[in-house]
């Protein structure tokens, strides 16, 4: 498929419509294209604001059970259990935990019947309301931390981590993140395990403590 | 406790949390399915869809980009390319004609109620675009884009050669995009 081929094609792709060996040819072009690339990338926007035009419509009752159930997820009981500690996740900074956990693997995601893994948050936040810093660890070989900066001024500045461990005086390089209008996260592997973690420490670029999460002793 | 955010759900959703993945479902389950509806047209088709639709967005929560588009778009980009594909496996459905018809008077009219109830700049300028482009053009772009329509598809639909559907679907769609884009260069 040439350029110019392709080009002919760029609204339906961009709409989702061309199928068999066109989209076949198609995609190869654009493999191998940045032009063109771009160009279906471009259109692809329209289209997807498109979709947001259609009709809402409710499904047939029961519609949420049978997601629900084909997920694995527990039917809700009273009696049942949950662990408390799942509930932590519910404050987390989405981007930054999704941006891990395609790291960390599907076998933790298959919810009602997997263990839950162990999670500990901690947090630094200003009376205001002005900034939150979000320090999340779970996992096991290898231990994820995940530290979330969400500021309401806008902010755009890089900002570098360390990790203190129970015992010792050491503090553990973690690596750097930049916010871009206040909102910025690291999902990065530690070389700590997930209990062994005492606090969480992010400095500016002048090398200034800015925010220190502690975790509550376990 | 306020409502959690769009991502903040996603995530929850996406680790199995079960009152998240309810609120998660709840949140956008007619959105899904009546986009569902709009593509496949039968009902039962649309609920497998819809439903699917829920298990991939869970399966694949990890690669959700924010930088994209909302968490509301990629569901429905997601309902999207399971309805075409569930459309190509099986004999697509004729579009209903009522639906469609109630569809096209939606975005046609500028000034219909939804319109002028709209808050979404953004969508306010979207429906404008589309209320501006001639009828034949409108209708081509919303069989391809609301109803997964190929242009083969509508070359039949409307009884008019393939490379004219193909054209209507493209200026359609080219200029759809540069009414964004002038929205864009505006800020
Ligand atoms: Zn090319």
């Amino acid at each position: 498929m040439t350029c110019a081929e392709l080009e002919g094609l760029a609204a339906e792709l961009a709409l989702g419509t061309v199928s068999g060996a066109e989209r076949a040819g198609a995609l190869d072009h654009l493999a191998g294209c940045v032009a063109c690339r771009e160009l279906v990338a471009d259109l692809a926007q329209a289209a997807d604001r498109l979709l947001l035009l259609a009709p809402a419509a409710e499904p047939p009752p029961g519609f949420e059970s049978k997601v629900l159930a084909r997920m694995g997820v527990a039917v809700p009981s009273r009696h049942s259990h949950r662990p408390r500690r799942r509930r932590v996740l519910a404050g987390v900074a989405a981007a930054a935990l999704v941006a891990a956990m395609s790291a960390v693997g599907a076998t933790w995601l298959s919810g009602g019947t997997a263990p839950a893994p162990e999670i500990r948050t901690a947090l630094a936040s200003d009376a205001n309301g002005h900034w939150t810093c979000r320090a999340v660890v779970y996992g096991d070989k290898p231990t994820w931390l995940v530290v979330s900066l969400d500021r309401t001024d806008g902010l755009s500045a890089a900002f570098t981590v360390d990790a203190l461990g129970v015992g010792r005086d050491t503090p553990v390089p973690v690596g750097s993140f930049s916010i871009d209008q206040g909102h910025g996260s690291l999902a990065i592997p530690v070389g700590l395990a997930a209990e062994d973690l005492r606090s969480v420490r992010v400095f500016d670029a002048g090398g200034r403590l800015r925010y220190e999460m502690t975790f509550p002793v376990t | 406790m306020p409502a959690a955010s769009d991502d903040t759900l996603l995530a929850s959703f996406a680790l199995g949390d079960r009152d998240a993945a309810a609120a998660f479902i709840r949140r956008y389950q007619s959105r899904v399915y009546g986009l569902a509806r709009s593509m496949v047209v039968d009902p039962d088709l649309a609920e497998d869809v819809a439903q699917e639709a829920f298990l991939r967005a869970w399966r694949n929560a990890p690669s959700y980009d924010s930088r994209r588009g909302s968490v509301h778009t990629w569901m429905l980009v997601i309902t999207r390319s399971l309805a075409i594909d569930a459309m190509r496996l099986r004999r697509a459905q004729p579009v209903d004609p009522e639906m469609f018809a109630a569809l096209d008077d939606r975005v046609s009219t500028a000034r219909s109620p939804e319109a002028a109830a709209e808050t979404n700049d953004e969508m306010r300028e979207l429906r404008e675009a589309l209320a501006t482009l001639p009828p034949e053009q409108r209708q081509a772009l919303l069989l391809a884009g609301l109803c997964g329509r190929t242009a083969a598809e509508i070359s039949e639909i409307e009884s008019i050669p393939l490379g004219t559907a193909k054209t209507r679907i493209r200026t359609g769609l080219a200029k759809v995009r540069s009414s964004m884009a002038r929205r864009g260069s505006d800020q």
